[in-house]
């Protein structure tokens, strides 16, 4: 005790002449010390960690994840100058981002990343927003205010123990904040080259113990170029976007949020179109108008029972519609997902939680696309246990999910992870099964598509159909994978991480066209494309970040990603899948990094620059790609900002990929903005 | 410290790593090459030992804990006063011994944050007003005299906090400890559960705790 009482007297001792320097020459110190405002709007897992500034709750719970976590957080997010939710993932190591044009992203982890990604699973606020009937994510509808958005959590491989089939490769959430820390008026405006006009509105208030906010946004982005590099092409995006979050601290252990949104967008798209798709029709390649429309209700409740059992539950509606010249469809889920925590409980946590969802999807089949219409579910229950050892420097993690949607039987995905780890330094290492379960596509469908290469001429007009059927023959995926990782803290305000991993794949889900002259399709002049596992694969790398705060006011950051892939065209060897087995393998670019760095000259302005590569790939017209942002920030009074952004500054104009399937590929031009964010409490 | 933690980073992963899973020689080159740029990070890390870090005042924070403790704690039904509004529940807080604390928590609980919460502040001695209260905070000055003032509150839904060295251990609930340059909590969970107060694990999880009932 005398121990204690004299620590106390020379923390005293040491802490009043800070505070008393922080009198006299308030500019210098006023950033040094937290202000009681500061201190309040802390967690109170945050503040136990005030004044060390070690470690907070967060980064304590990162320190010790056994997995490749990143966290892209608001701050990140709004000093880079981005605009998008895809383009703010390029932050992220491993992250694979591509643009095919002004409103069309691919984006993946680890590989076989293309409009069809299928081995991620997308979430907002818990809410998965990939999609079950091509395993992907629509990404030109996932919009937020950025301003909103917490943080964004990337996992990269398999998180198929927790979070069910198709977290694969990776698990992307994208948080957004409470509303308690939303609260006042914010309204933020902006013009630019290509974003043309793009504003959003917020208000947040408190009820009692009730806080909530509202918002509304608007965007609209101007189309690129057509690769002529001439005139303007027609892909442009205009978005509206409406929402609502309610937290509720109902008592001291429950919280309790109900969340929504709205959204309608319109984008430009040049493709081609079939009206009446036989053998002998002419296809025309014009343009045409896509509206994708949704919404969504969310509640969670969170609540401690006891001292060491805490219950999470989540209910969700969300509806979206995709109107698109051949695709029409509108889907509805309904899903409840509960889960119990026991913490504690001899040197262990354990978690266990089941999900259930109804998935209702209504297509309106057009001559070229047909689906039918039908009632899907999907049902899963998960157990994950944590043995704490060595108080707590030394865990073992195990887990396993098993699940079944209409189409499979029940699928298992266990995962096995240890960590070493302490305040400053990690090393863990982990090995997981996971899958990837076959989709509505995969069970019904049928899209009949032009040949590549085929256009009008009469001469080739013949061999133009291609009929690609799903008939159910697709089986699960099943997908290994190790990993190994470290991270280390050097001070209290850098960090450094390396992630090596090898994945195998067995029975990559893609296409294959029967050229049997047995199949009865062939003597109709229709080439057959089924949708069935049709490659097994390898893929290796490593991803590597670091992020130093150099000094007060100037961080450095960056990644570097490294992909290796290997396909085979096993089960099914043909002359055919050794196409798919090349466009799987060239896909993804063998290199990447990301180099940033934020400085505030002073403290009322703000500078950023982030240099992105993509390293070169496809044997075709794409090669590398570097792209420069830069931003300037200036903030004359505490409530209003003002930016000036520059994006791809390197190039007038570059194409980032190929056309695909579903669209045509556009150039991404140069562009600039300048926004304006003015927020009143 | 920092070249011992190098080491472990290089020494550790990368014969394992190489071995066991980067077959392809490139791969390798560049797995080294990213050693090389993170050796390189690491001297460049170097000044951010001499950053100053931000720091907070001892009251302001002992202020904001106090806040926090009661925004985590549940009282008993009907134990909570009601005097400024009939139907609504009201946490009369009772600051002893501590100025600072005292005119820090009346600032913040004018905040909208707190009001929501219907926080009252006093200051008072006598022992009606005492035990009237919700929350009772003794200042480090009464140190010797903390004793006779829990034993007025003894058994009544009191949360009762301190920064003196060795309240919890003495039948205090909430005790405020210095430890390694940060403020941390130690709470009596015996005294808490007598009193019939409910702390919620978040917050529980976060501190020392002592006089757990199976101990």
């Amino acid at each position: 005790m005398e121990a204690i009482t004299s620590r106390w007297t020379r923390m005293i001792k040491l802490v009043l002449p800070v505070m008393a320097a922080g009198l006299s020459s308030i500019p210098v110190m006023a950033a040094e010390r937290y202000s009681p405002d500061d201190l309040l709007s802390m967690n109170i897992e945050d503040l136990v960690n005030v004044k060390v500034t070690t470690l907070s709750k967060r980064e304590e719970t990162y320190m010790s994840t056994a997995g490749a976590v990143f966290v892209i957080t608001n701050d990140d997010i709004r000093r880079s100058g981005v605009r998008s939710i895809p383009d703010a993932l390029r932050l992220a190591p491993g992250l694979q981002v591509s643009q095919t044009n002004s409103n069309q992203f691919q984006i993946g982890i680890r590989g076989q990343t293309d409009f069809w990604t299928d081995l991620l699973l997308v979430m907002v606020d818990g809410r998965p927003v990939y999609n079950t009937t091509f395993s992907g994510v629509w990404w030109v509808a996932q919009n937020y205010p950025l301003e909103e958005i917490e943080r964004i959590e990337v996992v990269r491989g398999p998180g198929g123990a927790i979070w069910g089939s198709n977290a694969v490769n990776g698990v992307i959430n994208i948080i957004t904040k409470n509303a308690g820390a939303t609260q006042g008026l914010r309204v933020t405006a902006g013009t630019g080259t290509e974003e043309t006009g793009f504003g959003n509105i917020r208000y947040g208030a408190s009820i009692g113990k009730l806080d909530y906010r509202l918002y509304a946004m608007r965007e609209t982005r101007d189309g690129g170029l057509s690769l002529n590099g001439i005139t303007d092409a027609y892909d442009f995006r205009r978005m509206k976007q409406q929402g609502f979050r309610l937290d509720w601290q109902a008592d001291a252990t429950t919280n309790i949020s109900l969340h929504g949104d709205a959204y309608q967008i319109h984008s430009g798209q040049l493709g081609y179109w079939m009206p009446n798709p036989t053998p002998l029709n002419f296809i025309n390649l014009s343009n045409s108008d896509n509206g994708y429309s949704g919404k969504n209700l969310v509640l969670r409740m969170e609540k401690e029972l006891t001292s060491n059992i805490a219950f999470k539950g989540q209910l969700f509606y969300d509806q979206y519609k995709v109107h698109t010249r051949i695709i029409r469809e509108k889907k509805e889920s309904f899903d409840g997902d509960f889960q119990l925590d026991f913490s504690d409980v001899l040197n262990q946590n354990i978690s266990i939680g089941t999900n259930l969802r109804g998935i209702r999807s209504h297509f309106d089949s057009t001559p070229q696309f047909q689906m039918p219409s039908r009632s899907t579910s999907l049902a899963s229950f998960f157990v994950n246990d944590e043995l704490s050892l060595f108080d707590g420097k030394f865990r073992i993690i195990g887990g396993v999910k098993m699940e079944k949607n209409s189409y499979t039987k029940w699928e298992s995905q266990p995962s096995i992870r240890a960590i070493a780890s302490d305040d400053n330094w990690a090393i863990w290492a982990s090995a997981s099964k996971s899958v990837r379960t076959p989709n509505d596509l995969e069970n019904g469908l049928v899209w009949n598509r032009k040949a590549s290469g085929c256009w009008t001429s009469p001469v080739t007009r013949v061999a133009c159909l291609v009929r690609q059927i799903g008939d159910g023959r697709a089986q699960t995926e099943k997908v290994k994978t190790y990993e190994i990782g470290a991270r280390v803290r050097p001070t209290s305000k850098s960090l450094i991480e390396v992630t090596a991993f090898k994945t195998i794949y067995k029975g990559v889900l893609d296409t294959w066209q029967d050229r049997n002259l047995a199949n009865p399709l062939i003597p109709q002049a229709i080439v057959p494309e089924y949708l069935t596992n049709v490659l097994n694969g390898k893929g290796d790398g490593i991803e590597a970040n670091f992020r130093i705060e150099a000094s007060e006011g100037l961080t450095f950051k960056g990644s570097y990603t490294y992909l290796h892939q290997n396909y085979v065209d096993y089960p099914v060897a043909d002359g055919e899948t050794i196409w798919t087995v090349r466009s799987n393998r060239e896909q993804d670019p063998k290199s990447r990094f990301h180099a940033g760095v934020s400085w505030n000259p002073i403290k009322e302005i703000e500078f950023d620059a982030n240099l992105y590569f993509n390293g070169p790939f496809r044997d075709n017209n794409v090669t590398g790609h570097h792209r420069l942002d830069v931003r300037v920030a200036y903030k004359p009074v505490e409530e209003l900002e003002i930016s000036f952004v520059g994006q791809d500054l390197m190039n007038l104009k570059h194409r980032e990929n190929e056309d695909n399937s579903m669209q045509y590929s556009s150039l991404v031009q140069q562009r600039w903005y300048a926004q304006a964010t003015y927020s009143y409490d | 410290m920092l070249s011992y933690m190098m080491m472990r980073l290089v020494s550790w992963p990368a014969p394992q790593v190489a071995g066991l899973i980067l077959k392809s020689k490139t791969l390798r080159h560049f797995f080294c090459g990213c050693l090389m740029l993170l050796l390189l990070t690491f001297f460049a890390a170097g000044p951010a030992y001499a950053a100053e870090r931000v720091r907070a005042g001892v009251s302001d924070l002992t202020a904001v804990y106090i806040f926090n403790f009661i925004r985590f704690t549940d009282w008993p039904e009907n134990s909570l006063a009601k005097d400024a509004a009939p139907d609504k529940d009201s946490v009369l807080i009772n600051v002893l011994h501590n100025q600072k604390i005292h005119d820090t928590l009346k600032r913040i609980i004018a905040k909208p944050a707190a009001q929501k919460l219907g926080l009252a502040l006093q200051s008072c001695n006598q022992t009606s007003c005492i035990q009237n209260s919700s929350v009772l905070f003794i200042g480090e000055s009464d140190r010797g005299h903390f004793s006779q003032l829990l034993k007025l509150v003894e058994g009544s839904p009191v949360l009762t906090i301190s920064d003196v060295p060795g309240f919890a251990e003495q039948g205090g609930m909430v005790e405020i400890k210095y430890h390694n340059e940060k403020l941390t909590f130690v709470v009596n969970l015996q005294a808490v559960n007598r009193a019939g107060l409910y702390i919620s694990a978040q917050l529980l999880q976060l501190g020392e705790i002592v006089g757990r009932d199976n101990e």
